[in-house]
């Protein structure tokens, strides 16, 4: 039996699943997110439908900050220009969902290339107070450009048609979200097996060497912040189709600071623990308001209490998180896996 | 698999089997509950989820509506429409349930193609006028007199009380910068020309404010007689202060989620001679169903105090009990919705003047109270009324 890594070609080196256990696996995750919509019940899909956006939102700020190493706190203002372009795009303009969503996008990585600017000049914190500029700027225009964003009293994103059949349901929505999840996953995972990926990671590591090494640091930083601005762009767009209604007020800064939340507890520099944070973020607020309300069924005049302990409960578990996990869920994830692996000789 | 990690899941996973227990019972009435105790309006928030909890609590000790019991099935939403939106799918489709006590403007306003393609009662805490055209939104109920309503009173009490026969009064608009505060804006804009005042300045403050000098420096330019503030108790107070502070002479009118008991306590003597216009019943006021609620108090929780909205809470409650009672053996959304339309100056315990909805017309009453603040506390002026003009419903 072999044991470790047995490469011998460079075919094998480069290979992202090792065994064919995790290809069955993901096959069966495919086939139970294909019918699931089917049992779900519409509050789960909607939960589930937001750890999809969340998901790819995740993985676009993880290709920035934890492959290419540029923090950012703008995350949230990216999201908010894909999703009000993409609902501008549809409602002002009549462009089909098809299109706009990926110009949404693309509008939203055209801001994140001007916003990544800064990035060429400062690094750390630095960075991230630039970008945060990013954030007030076009919560500001989201607020006053009112012709065009309804400002606080919020878009209506009518349903779009799919052959004829509108996009009104959470479960039709599902495969929306969905079908771009997947594609987006396997993107990210493929692009740093690429010069370009392993560019980013250089830089990470070290700017300085990366550049004297010959990768151009204006072109792969800008590019960062391209790539990842579009990811979160795709996730706003999902998010116009999603809540059918955006607001101002959808895009706070605390968002922002969610997602950087969850590539931190899910696993900086690792498209797993992308995905991972996300699903934990999504759904550590849900359980907790579940557990809440059914509580409050028990203990009706514990309501007040109970709902204003979750914040605390979830405070406290990503602190846990942070402290016997630095490196994340991803880590776990290995951990639990080798442990399976090697179980019963650990040897 | 003794790492806290493990055990913190299994918890969470435990949480899970929790919530998604089915009820077991045909005689429980389910009642969403959305609420904002940690958002930016929690000072109402906190009392209007107590009220709401104890009134049920209160009518389940009699023996329930027609033999059933009520369950509310709470959300909180931290004042966040996103999250009312979640809530309110859930309520829909995961609780069922046969009517919704909503709270907001922004989320009830976001709600409207939902609630009317859905077919549930959604009696609000948001009095927006948007909410008030049942041909526009059949199922929305505002739980109160509009907001449109209160500004119209704000506009015809300044032009009673103005004797200056040499110039018109001057008046200026100060609200939040969210969708409640803005409700009534435009409408009150149309009424200034209407009624003859000079609308001569806006001022737009953040939803969560914490200082008001320099939207107040540019009012004072324009220097208003009158001025109407759209935002929260918990917000007032800081343009009472700033006001006072910087020794401006514009005499203050707030709506009636801006100013309660509490006003005159957090605002000192900022306060003083300030003016608003009030919905409900003050704590330990002198109405018919007072008694019941001091009662209830004083069994349940006697060490906590209450302001007006905490009697916004019952008053919600005691509407949705009497649709129930009136729909009988029926319960659907569309016949508690006719049942709703048939309360014709319904006694509301004296909480409230009496409201009648139409199914014309969902402005529940046209009357309300002017209150002021005199030495440090909050005392009744009088009835104000204006007119239930069909040409403003809607608005």
């Amino acid at each position: 039996m072999k044991c470790g890594g047995f490469r011998v070609s460079y075919r094998s080196d480069e290979r992202i699943f090792d065994t064919p256990v995790p290809i069955v696996g993901l096959v069966l995750l495919l086939i139970v997110l294909a019918v699931l919509p089917r049992f779900a019940g519409t509050y789960w899909l909607d939960v589930l439908n937001r750890i999809g956006i969340a998901i790819i939102g995740a993985i676009g700020l993880n290709i920035l900050v934890g492959y290419t190493g540029q923090i950012s706190i703008g995350q949230a203002a990216f999201l908010a220009v894909g999703a009000y372009s993409t609902a501008i795009f549809e409602v002002n303009l009549g462009v089909p969902f098809y299109l706009a969503i990926p110009l949404g996008a693309l509008t939203a990585s055209g801001v994140g290339l001007i916003f990544g600017i800064p990035s060429l000049r400062l690094k750390g914190l630095y960075l991230a107070i630039a970008t945060l500029s990013a954030h007030f700027i076009t919560t500001y225009v989201i607020i006053h450009w009112e012709s065009m964003t309804k400002g606080v009293i919020g878009l209506m994103v009518p349903p779009p048609t799919v052959f004829g059949l509108p996009l009104d349901s959470d479960a039709r929505v599902f495969y929306l979200i969905y079908a771009l999840v997947v594609p987006a996953t396997l993107f990210a995972k493929n692009l740093f097996r690429t010069k370009v990926g392993r560019a980013f990671i250089a830089i990470r590591d070290r700017d300085v060497a990366a550049s004297v090494m010959g990768v151009s640091l204006l072109r792969y930083k800008l590019l960062a912040f391209v790539i990842s601005s579009f990811y979160a762009g795709l996730a706003g767009g999902l998010m116009a189709h999603h809540s059918r209604i955006l607001f101002p007020d959808a895009f706070t800064l605390l968002v922002a600071i969610d997602y950087l939340a969850m590539i931190i507890i899910g696993g900086m520099g690792s498209i797993l623990g992308s995905i991972l944070g996300a699903v934990f973020m999504t759904l550590l607020p849900e359980v907790l308001k579940l557990t809440a309300t059914s509580l409050t069924s028990v203990y009706p005049q514990g309501f007040g209490l109970i709902a204003s302990a979750r914040d605390i409960v979830f405070g406290l578990a990503v602190i846990f998180f942070l402290m016997y996990e630095p490196q994340g869920l991803a880590r776990i994830w290995v951990r639990v896996r080798s442990f399976w692996q090697l179980w019963p000789y650990a040897y | 698999m003794n790492h806290p990690l493990v055990r913190f899941l299994l918890v969470g996973l435990f949480a899970v089997g929790l919530g998604a227990a089915p009820a077991e019972a045909q005689n429980i009435i389910k009642i969403g509950n959305l609420v904002d105790l940690t958002g930016p309006t929690s000072d109402q928030g906190k009392d209007i989820a107590q009220g709401r909890t104890d009134a049920v609590q209160y009518f389940n000790e009699r023996g329930g509506v027609n033999g059933k019991k009520l369950e509310l099935v709470s959300v909180e939403y931290g004042f966040q429409p996103p999250r009312a939106v979640a809530a309110y799918k859930k309520f829909i489709e995961d609780d069922k349930v046969l009517l919704v006590l909503g709270y907001g403007t922004p989320d009830t306003e976001a709600l409207r193609p939902y609630i009317t393609k859905d077919k549930v009662p959604y009696i609000s805490g948001s009095y927006s006028g948007h909410l008030t055209d049942p041909r526009q939104t059949p199922y929305n109920f505002p739980g109160g007199i509009d907001y449109t309503s209160q500004m119209r009173i704000f506009m015809n009490y300044v032009k009673e009380t103005w004797k200056d026969t040499s110039r018109k009064p001057r008046v200026a608009f100060i609200y939040a910068d969210n969708a409640y505060g803005r409700a009534p804006i435009e409408s009150g804009r149309n009424y200034a020309k209407e009624a003859g005042v000079d609308l001569v300045d806006e001022e737009i403050i953040p939803t969560v404010l914490t200082d008001a000098t320099s939207q107040l420096l540019t009012m004072q330019k324009k220097d208003p007689d009158f001025a109407y503030i759209n935002t929260n108790t918990q917000w007032v107070p800081v343009v009472l202060k700033d006001s006072y502070k910087l020794g401006l002479k514009t005499k203050y009118v707030v709506n009636n989620y801006g100013i309660d008991e509490r006003t005159p306590k957090l605002a000192g003597e900022a306060a003083e001679g300030v003016m608003g216009i009030q919905d409900v019943a003050y704590w330990g006021e002198n109405v018919p169903g007072m008694k019941t609620l001091m009662e209830f108090h004083q069994k349940h929780h006697p060490n906590d105090t209450h302001a007006s909205p905490y009697m916004r809470g019952w008053l919600w409650v005691i509407m949705t009990v009497e649709a129930i009672k009136r729909s009988g053996t029926t319960l659907t959304g569309e016949s508690l919705k006719k049942s709703l339309e048939s309360l014709r100056e319904f006694d509301t315990w004296g909480i409230t003047p009496p409201f009648t909805y139409t199914s014309e017309d969902h402005r529940p009453t046209n009357r309300a109270r002017l209150v002021m603040v005199k030495d440090g506390k909050i005392v009744p002026v009088r009835e104000v009324s204006v007119d239930r003009d069909m040409k403003w419903i809607g608005k």
